[in-house]
C-alpha cells in the first residue's frame, strides 16, 4: 500500500476563497524519501497538515482526494483518523523547543505515545529507552526522568524523531525539522531521521527550505510554487535540469551550483 | 441596524451589557418620573405589601414604595460609583506619572507604600478606613478611593515608564522640554485611553463595593435609598416580604453586569492582541 | 528566598503603620469608649493615661510595635480580653469555611473554564461566559439572603446560620474544624450536620471567585490549547482526554497558582460580609462587630493578620512555582 496518494488536492481560505493549494498530486511510495522544497508560503506546510488531516481552521479542502497508506482521509470520523494517527501517519514539528510538554517528563510523553501505539504498560519504558537508544541519545535512562527544558535542541528533535517513528508508522511528514536548530546539530538530525525512515522502510516526506539537505538525502524532489506542484523528478534530475522557471529561479539560491542559463523545453511538469 | 445585528452576532454577551448600562441610565433618569409614589411617603397602613398594580414592586415595613425607593436610588448608587472611578482614574494616572517621571527615592517610597496598600484585603481595608471617619456616604467613598486608588497609580507608572522611553518623548526631553512638558504633552494624553478602559472595567467592582459598605451600614444611611442599604434593611423581613431585598440585589447585579460585559467589549475593541472574549 | 522575607518584613511593618494611621483618624475618644458614657472626667483621664493615649503619637506607635513583637495584640475595648486570644478562637470557624470555599472554586473554576475553553467561540463558550460574569456581579450579601429564604425558609432544606445545631455539642478539638474533628473521632452524623451548615455560606462565599477562575482558566487555556506541543500531542493520536488533562491544563494551571494563593488568604480575610449573613463566629463577624463597636485594637489585630495571610500566600506561591513548573524549580 502507498504510504501517501495525493490526488489533485485544492484548498481554499473559506473567508476569501482564496487558493492555497492549487491540484496538487503527489505520491510518497515505502521506504522512499521525498523532499518537497518551495518558497516560505509555497503550500508545503499546509500539504504536510493536509496529510495528516489538521487543516487550520478557515480553510477548506475543495477538491482532490488523500489516501495514506490506502486510507481515505476525505469524511474519516475523528475515532478512525486518531486512531490512524497512532498507528499510521506522524508529523514532526519544526521547532523542537516548543514541541515537547515543559511540565512533564520526557518518559511519561514517549509512554503517552506508545500507549496509543499499543504497547502493553509493562513494555513501556524498555521500548522507550530502546527508541532513544535508536537515535544515539547518550543514558536512555536518565533522559526518561527529564523536563524538555533540559535537553539541547538537537536533543529534543531526535526525542521528537523517536516518537514519530515509535509505531512504525507507514508515513512520516518531516516539517522543517532542522531548521530551528543549531548548524552543529542539523547534519546528525537529518543523518538519523533518514536512517530511520530506511530502516523502518516508512515513506517520509521531507519539506525544508535546504536544499542542500534535500539533494543530499532525497530521492526524489518536489517542488511547490505558488499551491503548485511545478517539478517533480529524481534529486539529481530536478538539481541537475530543472524544467520549470520557478524551480530554476529557486534553484539559483543554491550557492553549489550554476543554474543552465539556456532554457529547456517546459513540459508541464513531469508527475 | 445591520451594525448592531454584526455586534450582537459577534460579541452577543458584550452587546448584552452595553443594553444593561443603556437601561440602567434610562431607569435612573425616567425612574422617578414615572414611579407613583414619592420615594419616602410613608404610609404604615399598607406596610409590607407585596408586589401589586398599586406598588409594582411591594412596599418596605414603612409602607414605602419599592419601586420608587429603586428608582431614586438608582442615580446616586450609579454616580457614587462613577464618582469613586472618576477620582481614582484621575488621582492614579497623575500619581503614577509623576512617580514614574520623578524616579528615584520618591518614586520608591511611593511604590512601598503601594504594596501595602495591596497586602491588606480589600474589603477590610475600606471597612476600617470607613469606620474610622465615621459611617457616612462621603467617607465609604473615601474608602473605595483608597482602597481601588494602589491598582492605577501601578498600571499608570508602568505605562509611563514605557512611554517615556519611546522616541517622541526621549525626542522632547534633548530638545529641552521640561518635566511638565513632558508630562503634559506626552504622556498624559497617551495613558489617558488605557486608563479610562481600566476604570469602565473598575466600575462593577466599586458598585459592588459601596453597595458592601451601605450593607454593613458603613455607606449611605438610612433614609437614604441607595441600593446596598435597601438590600440590608429589607433583610429581616427576607422571610415574609422577599420583594424587600431581592429586587435592589437584582438591581445591583444587573448594573454589576452591564458594566462587566461592557467593559470586557472595550477592552477587547480597543486591544485586540489580548485574548477576545467569545 | 531572604530577600522575599526581607520585603515581606517590610510590607508587614507598613501595614502597621497604616492600621495605626487608621486609629488616629477615629474621632471617637478611645477612653471614653473604654469607661463607659457615664464615667467621670477625672475617670476618663486615669483610663487615657493608663493606655498611654496622653502620650506623642511616636511614642504611642513604639509602645504599640514593641508588644507587637511579643505578639500582644492589645485587648480588646468591648471584651477587655487579649485580641490574639479572640481572634485565634476565631479563626478554625473561618478556616473550615475558606478552605470549603475554595475547594468548591477550584472545581468551579476548572471545570466552567476547561469547557468553556474547549466549546470557544460557540454557545457553551458563550453561556459560560455570561454565567461567570453574572457570578462576578452578584453582590455577595445579597446571594446569601437569596439562598437562606430559599433554601431556609421555602425549601426548610439546610439551616439558616450558624456552625453547628443548637442541640449537638462540638466534636472535641483536635485541629479545630468541626467537620474534620468529627469525622476523626468518627461521628458522621455530627460531621454531616456540620456539612449542612457548611454548605450555603460556603456557596456563597465562592460564587463571585469562582466566576473570576472560571475566566482565568479559559484564557490561560486557550492561550496554550493553541501551543505547538498540545498540537504535536492531538496530532500523535492522543485521546483529547489526555491531551486535556496531561498536556493543556497542567500548563494552563501554572499561571493560576497565583491567583489561588491569593485567593485562600482573601478568602480568610475577606469573609466578612458571609459571615455575617450565615451568623458564623469566625473572623469576618468578630471583625464586623469590631468596627461596629468601634474596637479599634480588634480591628488593628485582624488586619495585621489578614496582611499576614497574604505575606504567607506570596511567599508560598514562589515555593509553588517551583514545583509545578520544572523550569523554575532546581535543576
Amino acid at each position: 500500500m502507498t504510504p501517501l496518494v495525493i490526488s489533485n488536492l485544492t484548498v481554499c481560505r473559506r473567508a476569501d476563497g482564496r487558493v492555497l493549494i492549487d491540484g496538487l498530486s503527489l505520491s510518497v511510495a515505502a521506504g522512499e524519501v521525498v523532499g518537497l522544497v518551495g518558497e516560505s508560503g509555497s503550500g508545503k506546510s499546509l500539504t504536510a497538515m493536509a496529510a495528516i488531516g489538521m487543516l487550520p481552521a478557515g480553510l477548506q479542502q475543495e477538491a482532490g482526494s488523500i489516501m495514506v497508506a490506502g486510507v481515505p482521509l476525505g469524511g474519516l470520523a475523528t475515532a478512525a483518523l486518531r486512531q490512524l494517527r497512532q498507528r499510521t501517519v506522524s508529523l514532526i514539528f519544526q521547532d523542537p523547543m516548543t514541541a515537547l510538554c515543559p511540565t512533564r517528563r520526557i518518559g511519561a510523553q514517549l509512554a503517552d505515545v506508545l500507549a496509543v501505539a499499543g504497547c502493553p504498560r509493562t513494555d513501556r519504558v524498555a521500548r522507550a529507552m530502546a527508541l532513544l537508544a535508536d537515535m544515539h541519545l547518550p543514558d536512555p535512562a536518565m533522559l526518561l526522568r527529564r523536563y524538555p527544558h533540559q535537553l539541547s535542541g538537537g536533543q529534543r528533535q531526535r526525542v521528537l524523531i523517536a516518537m514519530a517513528f515509535s509505531a512504525s508508522p507507514a508515513l512520516v511528514l518531516a516539517d522543517e525539522v532542522t531548521t530551528a536548530l543549531d548548524v552543529s546539530a542539523r547534519a546528525q538530525v537529518l543523518r538519523l531521521l533518514v536512517e530511520r525512515a530506511r530502516q523502518m522502510g516508512s515513506g517520509l516526506l521531507f519539506i525544508t527550505h535546504d536544499l542542500g539537505a534535500a539533494r543530499h538525502c532525497c530521492d526524489r524532489i518536489l517542488v511547490m510554487a505558488g499551491g503548485r506542484l511545478v517539478e517533480n523528478g529524481p534529486a539529481a534530475q530536478v538539481f541537475g535540469q530543472p524544467a520549470s522557471p520557478e524551480a530554476r529561479q529557486l534553484l539559483a539560491a543554491l550557492p553549489e551550483r550554476a543554474v543552465p542559463r539556456q532554457p529547456l523545453p517546459v513540459g508541464g511538469g513531469l508527475q | 441596524m445591520s451594525a448592531l445585528r454584526l455586534a450582537m452576532r459577534r460579541d452577543p454577551a458584550g452587546s448584552l451589557g452595553a443594553l444593561l448600562v443603556l437601561l440602567l441610565l434610562g431607569f435612573a433618569m425616567l425612574g422617578p418620573l414615572v414611579a407613583q409614589h414619592p420615594p419616602d411617603a410613608i404610609a404604615l397602613a399598607r406596610r409590607l405589601q407585596p408586589p401589586s398594580a398599586l406598588n409594582w414592586l411591594g412596599t418596605d415595613e414603612l409602607g414605602r414604595d419599592v419601586f420608587a425607593r429603586l428608582a431614586h436610588g438608582a442615580w446616586p448608587s450609579l454616580m457614587a460609583a462613577l464618582l469613586v472611578v472618576g477620582t481614582t482614574v484621575t488621582l492614579g494616572t497623575l500619581l503614577g506619572a509623576f512617580s514614574a517621571l520623578l524616579g528615584g527615592l520618591a518614586d520608591a517610597v511611593a511604590m512601598r507604600i503601594i504594596d501595602v496598600l495591596l497586602a491588606v484585603p480589600a474589603l477590610v481595608l475600606a471597612m476600617a478606613l470607613a469606620a474610622a471617619l465615621g459611617p457616612s456616604l462621603v467617607n465609604a467613598l473615601i474608602a473605595l478611593v483608597v482602597v481601588r486608588l494602589p491598582v492605577f497609580v501601578r498600571l499608570a507608572r508602568a505605562q509611563a515608564l514605557v512611554l517615556r522611553s519611546r522616541p517622541f518623548a526621549e525626542f522632547a526631553r534633548l530638545a529641552g522640554a521640561g518635566r511638565w512638558h513632558v508630562l503634559r504633552h506626552h504622556l498624559l494624553p497617551n495613558l489617558a485611553g488605557i486608563m479610562v478602559v481600566q476604570g469602565l472595567m473598575d466600575v462593577a467592582a466599586v458598585i459592588l463595593g459601596a453597595a458592601a459598605l451601605g450593607f454593613i451600614g458603613l455607606g449611605a444611611q438610612p433614609p437614604s435609598p441607595e441600593w446596598g442599604g435597601l438590600v440590608a434593611s429589607g433583610r429581616h423581613f427576607m422571610a415574609d416580604a422577599w420583594w424587600l431585598s431581592l429586587f435592589p440585589g437584582l438591581a445591583l447585579m444587573l448594573a454589576a453586569l452591564g458594566f462587566n460585559l461592557l467593559g470586557d467589549l472595550v477592552r477587547d475593541v480597543l486591544d485586540p492582541r489580548q485574548e477576545p472574549a467569545p | 528566598m531572604l530577600r522575599r522575607l526581607a520585603a515581606t518584613l517590610v510590607v508587614l511593618l507598613g501595614v502597621s503603620v497604616v492600621t495605626f494611621v487608621i486609629t488616629q483618624l477615629v474621632p471617637s475618644d478611645t477612653a471614653r469608649l473604654v469607661a463607659g458614657d457615664l464615667a467621670s472626667e477625672a475617670r476618663v483621664a486615669e483610663i487615657r493615661q493608663e493606655l498611654g493615649l496622653d502620650r506623642p503619637l511616636p511614642v504611642q506607635y513604639a509602645t504599640y510595635m514593641q508588644r507587637l513583637a511579643r505578639g500582644d495584640l492589645g485587648v480588646s475595648i468591648r471584651s477587655g480580653r487579649p485580641v490574639a486570644e479572640e481572634l485565634a478562637e476565631a479563626l478554625p470557624a473561618t478556616v473550615e469555611l475558606a478552605l470549603l470555599a475554595f475547594v468548591i472554586i477550584l472545581i468551579n473554576g476548572l471545570l466552567l473554564g476547561s469547557l468553556a475553553a474547549l466549546a470557544a467561540g460557540r454557545w457553551p463558550d458563550h453561556l459560560i461566559r455570561l454565567l461567570s460574569t453574572m457570578m462576578i456581579s452578584a453582590p455577595t450579601f445579597w446571594i446569601g439572603l437569596v439562598l437562606i429564604a430559599l433554601c431556609f425558609g421555602q425549601l426548610d432544606l439546610l439551616p439558616a446560620g450558624g456552625r453547628l445545631s443548637p442541640e449537638l455539642v462540638p466534636p472535641v478539638a483536635i485541629t479545630g474544624l468541626y467537620g474534620l474533628d468529627a469525622m476523626l473521632a468518627g461521628q458522621w452524623r455530627l460531621a454531616g450536620d456540620v456539612v449542612t451548615h457548611l454548605l450555603m455560606p460556603a456557596l456563597t462565599l465562592a460564587l463571585a471567585a469562582s466566576g473570576s477562575a472560571a475566566r482565568l482558566v479559559r484564557a490561560s487555556l486557550l492561550e496554550v490549547l493553541q501551543e505547538d506541543h498540545v498540537r504535536r500531542a492531538r496530532v500523535a493520536g492522543l485521546s483529547e482526554w489526555v491531551v486535556l488533562t496531561r498536556y493543556a491544563l497542567p500548563n494552563a494551571l501554572v499561571p493560576f497558582i497565583t491567583t489561588a494563593a491569593i485567593l485562600l488568604a482573601d478568602l480568610l480575610g475577606g469573609a466578612v460580609v458571609t459571615e455575617a449573613i450565615f451568623s458564623w463566629p469566625g473572623l469576618g463577624s468578630y471583625t464586623l462587630e469590631a468596627v461596629a463597636g468601634l474596637d479599634f485594637p480588634a480591628i488593628m489585630g485582624f488586619t495585621l493578620l489578614a496582611a499576614l495571610f497574604y505575606a504567607a500566600a506570596n511567599l508560598v506561591v514562589d515555593v509553588l512555582y517551583g514545583v509545578v513548573d520544572p523550569r523554575l524549580g532546581p535543576a
